[in-house]
């Protein structure tokens, strides 16, 4: 009887959402009323603010707002510029030399920035125009970008990661250092993709010809230092034990804002008062679904429809790869009609139990389930990285050229989550070292 | 009648406004507090004290309080796929229910934080610091405000959307997220 | 018939807490046939720790563990061990000490009723010493070591032995030792090793400060007044048990792990001057004030406080 109030919550929660309620509401109205009917209308009204003061009064959840402002500092400090600028010396003649040179400058920008959207819009605005005025095809520029965007979400630091810890209570500094190899092999493999589709067909992406000198490359070096330093004083701090991990997004924030104010040479040039309010405004929208989700969450483990759900895996002899197959195609499309945080948050609470009880490591299961949101970030109708792209982009692009574009690099997320798969020790081998 | 709505929705988005810069500079202060606590801690052997408590009395500053004037700006995520072909008048009911849900939750909210906070109040709470002693009650009651105020927005936006049709689905509604 | 029960304890987790609350719910349905159950509700998936007692008094569980030293304002009294230490008695002493106060000084009891709490068991925590990064063989040596604090007595204890008090979550501490952030963390030999800090900070000191109140098992008052007898019965049962075999089982783990410590050629166990630490911390005026500051709260709520502050206090 209970159990079936949750799965009938799952599936009223999934309309309501697609029906247009917001998504921090549908998921808080669907637990509130499912815990009403479970315990009663005042002890369900008592864990609405339980639950939304727990989370937010907490002070490792301040990595959050921390990371976010950091990324913003880093693009007002002009880290990503540099970076392509020299990304494009040092690759730009190589085949799909400039797409080559974006997406390994933006997973370079992603040691500095958590945010897949902020540094697809940052790579849009700084590459996409040089592409296509080069003749890059449409498809291939803006689809590699919008991917190269999701790198900045593996390689720490990284809110969404973040988020998962938060929902699922897992170790948020394993977590963030286990995206980083992940994050590195993702990052070869879209530029293994780009070069492979340019070699099969040249027209793609005419090649540059424009000869730089060798002084030419090893000056533009120079422009990669504001983000070494960056992640020379994070490293560098943690381990010389000047600050926890969780203080490091408020030191990365703090650096990133002096450089801010180097590169502008004022501190009235930073935007410090914009930064704030996109800061504030993305905070409040992820604490906003990250509570609803908790809410949802007390809901569906009381009504006892996770255990239920692992009862029936493990009495129906079904393998723990059709589980995780299952569990990937299920994410692969909701994914298809969600963003990130609000995929996590409508999922994790039914699939994070399932798989613990099957034996899979929280902080591996947090970056594969990374990954699985990231291909959700791309893919139509729901492809919000698509949309940022198409945003800053203006009529540069169509956005039918973005998502035909995309299609290789799909692919390349599927090699990714078959890596992950056979591989673990690529997402636990940091964690576990760190452990010494 | 119409002009007089607008007028009094946009003031309310300006008071949304400041609370939000509320926020963001607590947000800025906790960066502040992170930082020169670790350094102190480090060199002075002195870690700022109360730092970690004031850091969590202001998280809730820096993140319900800034929830009104995320939605007044379309930040709080919507995803209407199975009705965004629909006709417009069907779109426009299921907009304004959405909205009037959206209200009854947040009022939902409310109330359960008031009671939360009167309780807090009642027994007169504080948070117990390594160094710091204060009244909880206050920070509670900021989660009250930052509710509310999240709840008339919604109205808001019901009568809004109720009076001038369902908007142009927004950039930000897809969520400019940065995460 | 079905109870809820909130932990945030992880159901797979080796402590002797998942251990003996597994016990528990099992003991309950052996000694009902079946009849009954107990249904815990592992990590926080219906409350997590700071919410179990509004949980339980709401009903939104039937029943939980309440971590009291989080909410030091709706049980001053029951709080009462939290002020007190260093302090001689065991962990079951303490037990049966907090046992007594409820049963002995009404005020005790109506701070749960108040919260519509009964309380089925008690779970102590063991015997408190530190981790440390680098060995501490007297408390001169603990001058200007940074350590890891909480609540309210420590950072008065820690003051007093001249060291540097520093707030930190519990997730944050294994890494702020791991990184030399701080110096030392407070601890119970068994959760030392279930939360892994003896794997970055090598080097015991039991300095005496004796073992505390954690938790209790609670129940609704009225949740339990409408349970059928042969439930009720055998909960109160199982739960009066419940201080023994969860202080056995804490003992035979602290041993364990001891020994294991003792073994192992990167660890060392500091054999440490209690007398010494107990001189400095007892008469220390910022210990005394702490310790004063229940004694005043309790007497306003008419208890004997000197006398049951006695028991708190070494006999020298
Ligand atoms: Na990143
Ligand atoms: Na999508």
């Amino acid at each position: 009887m209970n159990e079936t109030a949750g799965f009938l919550g799952i599936l009223v929660l999934l309309l309501a959402i697609l029906a247009g309620v917001n998504v921090m509401v549908a998921l808080g109205v669907v637990g509130f009323l499912g815990l009403s009917f479970l315990v009663g209308i005042e002890p369900a009204s008592t864990v609405l603010s339980n639950v939304a003061f727990s989370i937010v009064n907490g002070f490792h959840y301040s990595v959050v707002p921390m990371f976010l402002l950091m990324g913003f500092f880093a693009m007002q400090a002009g880290i990503g510029r540099d970076l392509f600028d020299a990304g494009t010396k040092w690759l730009g003649r190589i085949p799909g030399g400039l797409a080559v040179a974006a997406t390994s400058a933006a997973a370079a920008f992603g040691a500095a920035s958590g945010s897949s959207v902020g540094t697809a819009t940052l790579f849009t605005k700084l590459a996409l125009p040089e592409m296509v005025e080069r003749g890059y095809d449409k498809g291939l520029a803006s689809g590699s970008i919008a991917i190269a965007g999701t790198l900045a979400v593996l390689i720490p630091p990284s809110a969404l990661v973040v988020i998962y810890g938060i929902l699922t209570n897992s170790s948020i500094a394993g977590l963030l250092v286990a995206g980083f190899l992940p994050g590195v092999v993702f990052a070869v493999l879209l530029v293994i993709t780009i070069v492979i589709q340019v070699k099969l067909r040249p027209s793609l992406a005419p090649r540059y010809t424009n000869p730089v000198s060798l002084y030419e490359r090893f000056r533009s070096l120079r422009l990669v230092g504001p983000l070494l330093l960056v992640i020379a004083a994070i490293i560098g701090g943690l381990y010389t034990g000047i600050f926890t991990p969780t203080e490091a997004g408020g030191i990365g924030a703090l650096v990133t804002l002096i450089m801010a104010v180097v590169r502008k040479r004022s501190i009235r040039g930073v935007e410090i008062g914009k930064a704030l309010i996109e800061t504030v405004n993305l905070s409040a929208m992820i604490f906003a679904i990250i509570i609803g989700a908790l809410i949802f969450s007390r809901f569906l483990a009381l009504s006892g429809a996770t255990d239920v759900l692992g009862d029936m895996i493990s009495t129906e002899g079904m393998s723990v790869w059709m589980v995780v197959l299952l569990v990937t195609l299920v994410y692969l499309l909701l994914g298809t009609l969600m963003d990130p945080p609000a995929l996590l948050a409508v999922s994790l609470p039914i699939t994070h139990p399932v798989m613990m009880q099957l034996g899979f490591d929280p902080i591996w299961f947090g970056i594969y389930v990374v990954v699985l949101a990231e291909i959700g970030a791309v893919t139509p109708p729901v492809g919000l990285n698509c949309y940022v792209v198409k945003g800053a982009a203006g009529d540069l692009v169509e956005l039918s050229d973005i998502f035909r574009g995309l299609w290789p690099f799909i692919l390349a997320s599927f090699v990714m989550l078959g890596i992950l798969l056979l591989f673990p020790e690529l997402v636990l081998f940091l964690p576990q070292s760190m452990k010494g | 009648m119409r002009e007089s709505f607008l007028s009094f929705y946009e003031r309310y988005t300006r008071i949304l406004y400041y609370l939000a810069f509320l926020a963001g500079l607590a947000t800025f202060i906790i960066m502040c507090l992170i930082d020169a606590s670790a350094l102190t801690r480090k060199f002075l052997n002195w870690p700022l004290p109360g730092s970690v408590e004031i850091t969590e009395a202001l998280m809730v500053v820096g993140i319900i309080l800034p929830m009104a004037y995320a939605q007044a700006t379309r930040y709080h995520l919507r995803v209407p796929l199975l009705t965004n072909h629909l006709p417009l008048r069907f779109q426009q009911v299921f907009h304004v229910v959405a909205m009037f849900i959206g209200f009854l939750f947040f009022a939902a909210m409310t109330w359960s934080a008031f009671s939360f906070t009167y309780e807090s109040f009642r027994i007169d709470e504080h948070v117990w610091g390594a160094n710091v002693r204060f009244p909880l009650y206050p920070v509670k009651g900021v989660m009250c405000l930052g509710f509310l105020m999240l709840a008339i927005q919604f109205l808001l936006d019901t009568v809004k959307i109720l009076i001038f049709g369902p908007e142009e689905f927004a950039e930000n509604e897809l969520g400019s997220l940065g995460a | 018939e079905t109870i809820t029960y909130a932990t945030w304890q992880g159901e797979a987790s080796t402590s002797v807490h998942a251990r003996t609350l597994h016990w528990f719910a099992d003991e309950v349905s052996k000694r009902t046939d079946g009849k009954h159950r107990v249904r815990v509700m592992w990590g926080g998936a219906a409350a997590a720790i700071d919410e179990i007692a509004s949980a339980v008094e709401s009903q939104v569980v039937a029943a939980g563990d309440l971590v009291l030293p989080y909410h030091p304002d709706q049980f001053p009294l029951n709080n009462v061990v939290g002020f007190f230490w260093p302090q001689p008695l065991s962990p079951i002493e303490i037990g049966h000490l907090l046992e007594n106060l409820q049963e002995t000084y009404p005020p005790f009891a109506d701070e749960m009723k108040r919260y519509k709490m009964k309380v089925l068991g008690f779970r102590p925590l063991d015997n408190y010493g530190f981790l440390c990064t680098e060995p501490v063989t007297e408390v001169e040596g603990f001058n200007g070591k940074r350590i890891r604090s909480y609540g309210v007595a420590l950072p008065a204890v820690i003051e007093a032995m001249g060291a540097v008090p520093v707030s930190l979550s519990t997730p944050e501490t294994y890494e702020a030792l791991e990184r030399a952030v701080v110096d030392c963390a407070p601890i119970e030999v068994g959760l030392g090793r279930a939360w892994e800090y003896d794997t970055v900070a090598t080097n015991w000191m039991d300095v005496g400060l004796g073992a505390s109140f954690g938790q209790m098992l609670v129940i609704n008052q009225n949740v339990f007044d409408g349970l059928p007898a042969d439930f009720q019965e055998v909960l109160v049962e199982v739960g009066s048990e419940y201080l023994k075999v969860f202080t056995d089982e804490q003992a035979k783990f602290r041993n364990e792990v001891l020994e294991d410590w003792a073994a192992r050629d990167d660890f060392q166990i500091v054999d440490f001057p209690k007398e010494e630490f107990l001189s400095v911390t007892e008469n220390d005026p910022g210990v005394q004030a702490v310790r004063q500051r229940w004694i005043d709260t309790a007497n306003d709520l008419g208890v004997p406080a000197e006398e049951i502050a006695a028991e708190l206090t070494y006999d020298r």
